[in-house]
């Protein structure tokens, strides 16, 4: 696989104001990536540096090999993007707006995107400020994938939409990427991601943090294991197991509140050396591993991928 | 200035205030400063003169200052203020609902009268903040022309005016709780264009005197304050308030009751509509030619205010056509070379029916023209502020591409409105036997065009990098300064470089000596390096997300 998404040390400042800093990352053609922060963490200006409407402070961004920034609009030719903002000419109706986005586009695949207008059941008559914000984002995904873009940047793509479009669009992901395309997704809702992507990356406070496959992050998460003896236990017996980053005694003095990562084995070996009774593993969400990423820290190492 | 709503919308009309009080107060110490220059005409002269231009305004004591600046000025006062009032009061309420910013503003604990009422207060406070404005340029006017400077009658000049303005505005608002902002503001627009249109041809053609009373501008009419001598009638400036207060009254509980962004127009004429197969309504929207690219869109999209614009412009040139041929003979003797005539119609000879054409018509298009097409290129600026074009951007379209095609619209309506005023004088001017000859008075037409390219173009330029409403007050001062300068450049005594900074110097009279194409061309360079530094600017910038509005 090649990357079509590559940045390199991107870097965008408002004046004084933090935007996102030392962005490097690749997205491989044909996967869907996607990009988690919280507000504010720099995921759209991510996304509009990709696009060409903001001019880089630093670094690069390409696309296909092509540079963002001054050769938008061959960017253009590649792309399918869906605003996380949504807003158009209040006075024209959905149909308009897919009909007008197509022929500035070209290429467009009429067929298909009457599909995907009955897919997402759309009302394509209506005016776009009649629209409720589910219909709106409808008409943003219609113009998104009408013209089977090789890649689909979508911001928030299911905000707004009822559970049942949000599977209509996980299941149109799914075909896309079936076909080849690359997904680029920014999102809060982790189901979403793990959904429909295979690798994720955290951005937070306009760095990113963390780039990994959605699988690895589950492996890297943490356990949380209580393990019960029959008699007094010790800290000490664990404080040199592998994988062990913490132990604490509870007050009763019988059993040991451990924090593990990677697999248990060992711990669970060494349970058994020492007569325990009994042993239960917590498995924190995936939300409780994003949380800690988002969660403040004092100095967060930028990554490379 | 966020602690309540009426703070809040005041702060939305700071610009507007300054621009179009400093604007308009400017023109009417020009006319001022205009009289001092021609005291020498002959009294009689004059008053015998303007009364052939009543339509214009009241034609009463002439020949002081404060006769001559009613005459000029102060009748079509309310109308040209009138422009923001009605634009104002369609966006009021509709504004904002349309953008979908309102329905947050509802949502807090303030009730929908509460809502109304604040922002028509602001409203009312913006028009008294613009006529105070105007009314310190009438003393500064006094001052200037020597007479006595009259507190009172300037205040009540200027209040009246705005009074006037806001019964437009009101008028616009009432509209705008059953039909879009743009149809109501059209509609409002018409309608004050028709106001104008009734009260002019009332004052000027005895016969047709009733005419006048269909007009709430005969209401304004009745006090001349800045004419010497003249008594104030309370009564009608009473009934033109209660008519306003009413229009506006109306209106709260419609907006009280009524769903928010919904129309009831627009459900009436969907009412019986059958539901369409979305094939159908999709082939449909894609054999339409008005979405095949930007220019068209945005054409279509203005389609409205682009008609009623060039119908009225091409009723005013028609209809001074008629006048002038029906008075053609009194003015050839009256005039010769007036000084005083060549003063009120800044130094074009109106003894000849070229000349009378030229001052009647071009005099005033030239200007309304130049207002036109930058109104119709501040949608630009708009869209920019509301972060509407990010999705036509992402497209393959170049960003300089989409803003000359953008740029097409108020140029081909500029076009279009040229082309309307040839046609309505020439086509009136055969009907009604008044010679002129097409030919120069589609030089004079076509030279429109190029003013209306330098407008749009400035306002193209600073779009993205202040806010729409600040745009318009620059476009404003930048019109009224080319103007006045054109009109006052004798009396000033202005070195020759700042007289040809004006654009409407550098028009200069077509009809009468044909197009000066050094001039034409200097504009039309002008313009598009103005609109090259817009593409280059647009280009060259990050894409604001609405923020450059805020």
């Amino acid at each position: 696989m090649s990357a079509i998404i590559e940045t390199a040390n991107l870097t965008k400042r408002y004046g004084r104001h933090r935007g996102i800093v030392d962005l490097t990352f690749q997205v491989q053609a044909g996967e869907s990536f996607g990009f988690l922060g919280p507000n504010g963490a720099g995921k759209t200006t991510t996304i509009r540096t990709l696009l060409g409407f903001l001019k880089p402070t630093a670094g690069s961004a390409a696309i296909a090999g092509l540079d963002c920034w001054t050769q938008p609009s061959e960017v253009h030719r590649v792309i399918g993007y869906l605003p996380g903002e949504f807003t158009f000419d209040p006075s024209l109706t959905g149909a308009q707006i897919i009909a007008y986005l197509g022929n500035l586009r070209g290429g467009v695949d009429q067929q298909y995107a009457l599909s995907l207008v009955e897919r997402f059941e759309l009302d394509p008559s209506r005016r776009f400020h009649e629209y409720s914000r589910g219909n709106k984002q409808k008409v943003g995904l219609v113009q998104a994938f009408m013209h089977h873009p090789r890649l689909l940047i979508l911001d928030e793509p299911t905000s707004g939409l009822d559970p049942l479009n949000q599977q209509e669009f996980y299941r149109l992901v799914a075909e896309v990427q079936g076909q080849g395309a690359t997904v680029f997704l920014s999102s809060h809702n982790l189901a979403e991601v793990e959904h429909t992507c295979q690798r994720v990356g955290i951005i937070r406070e306009g760095r990113l943090v963390k780039v990994d496959a959605v699988h690895t992050l589950k492996e890297l998460q943490h356990y949380e294991v209580e393990v019960t003896f029959a008699g007094p236990a010790s800290p000490d017996w664990f404080r040199r197991v592998p994988g062990v980053l913490g132990v604490s005694l509870s007050p009763e003095g019988h059993r040991l509140l451990l924090t593990v990562q990677g697999t248990l084995g060992d711990v669970v070996q060494e349970a058994a050396r020492h007569d325990a009774t009994n042993l239960t593993t917590r498995e924190p969400s995936l939300e409780e591993v994003f949380l800690r990423y988002y969660a403040p820290a004092p100095a967060a190492p930028a990554v490379t991928v | 200035m966020f602690r309540t709503i009426l703070t809040k919308s005041l702060r939305d009309y700071r610009w507007a205030i300054l621009g179009w009080g400093l604007g308009l107060g400017l023109i009417v110490y020009a006319q001022y400063a205009t009289f001092a220059a021609t005291l020498g005409a002959s009294p009689a002269q004059v008053q015998k003169l303007v009364q052939q231009f009543e339509f214009f305004g009241e034609a009463a004591r002439v020949d002081t200052p404060g006769g001559f600046v009613t005459f000029k000025i102060m009748g079509v006062l309310p109308v040209i203020l009138g422009i923001w009032t009605v634009l104002a009061g369609a966006r009021l309420t509709r504004g904002e609902e349309e953008s979908g910013a309102l329905d947050i503003v509802l949502s807090t604990p303030r009730s929908r009268r509460a809502v109304i009422r604040q922002k028509l207060l602001a409203l009312a406070t913006a028009v008294a903040l613009i006529s105070l404005l105007i009314a310190v340029w009438i003393l500064a006017g006094m001052a200037r022309a020597g007479v006595t400077v009259n507190a009172g009658a300037a205040l009540t000049a200027a209040l009246s005016g705005g009074l006037a303005a806001l019964f437009f505005g009101a008028l616009a608002l009432l509209l705008a709780q059953v039909m879009s902002r743009a149809a109501a503001a059209g509609t409002a627009g018409g309608l004050m264009a028709l106001a104008f249109v009734l009260e002019g041809t009332g004052r000027a053609l005895h016969n047709a005197a009733v005419l006048r009373h269909l007009s709430p501008l005969f209401l304004y009419d009745q006090n001349l304050p800045l004419v010497p001598g003249s008594a104030i009638h309370v009564a009608p400036l009473l009934l033109l308030a209660a008519l306003t207060v009413l229009l506006a009254g109306a209106a709260v509980p419609l907006f009280v009751r009524r769903d928010i962004g919904r129309s009831a127009l627009a459900d009436l004429a969907s009412r019986d509509r059958r539901p369409v197969p979305a094939g159908q309504i999709m082939a449909r929207e894609r054999r339409d030619l008005w979405v095949r690219g930007v220019g068209r869109q945005a054409m279509r999209r203005q389609s409205g205010i682009v008609f009623w614009w060039i119908v009225a412009l091409a009723l005013y040139a028609g209809y001074f056509v008629t006048v002038a041929r029906s008075s053609e003979h009194q003015f050839q003797q009256l005039l010769g070379n007036s000084s005083f005539a060549k003063a009120v119609f800044s130094g074009t000879n109106i003894g000849t029916n070229a000349g009378f054409l030229s001052a009647l018509i071009f005099n005033y298009l030239q200007l309304l023209v130049a207002l036109f097409a930058g109104i119709l290129a501040a949608r630009w600026s708009a869209d920019l502020d509301a972060g509407r074009l990010e999705l036509v951007v992402s497209t393959p379209a170049p960003r300089s591409r989409v803003l000359l095609a953008r740029y097409a619209a108020p140029a081909a309506a500029a076009c279009l409105a040229a082309g309307a005023v040839w046609l309505a004088i020439v086509l009136t001017a055969g009907i009604s036997g008044f010679p002129v000859n097409p030919g120069h008075v589609a030089a004079a037409s076509a030279g429109l065009v190029p003013l209306a390219l330098i407008t749009a173009s400035l306002v193209v330029a600073l779009s993205g990098i202040i806010p729409r409403a600040a745009i318009l007050g620059i476009m404003a001062g930048f019109l009224a300064a080319s103007y006045l300068i054109a009109v006052l450049r004798t009396l000033l005594g202005l070195p020759g470089w700042v007289v040809d900074l004006s654009i409407f110097h550098q028009y200069g009279t077509p009809l009468l000596t044909g197009l000066n194409w050094i001039s034409v061309a200097g504009l039309l360079v002008a313009a598009a390096i103005l609109l090259g530094l817009g593409a280059w600017q647009f280009a060259a910038r990050d894409l604001d997300r609405g923020t450059a509005g805020s």
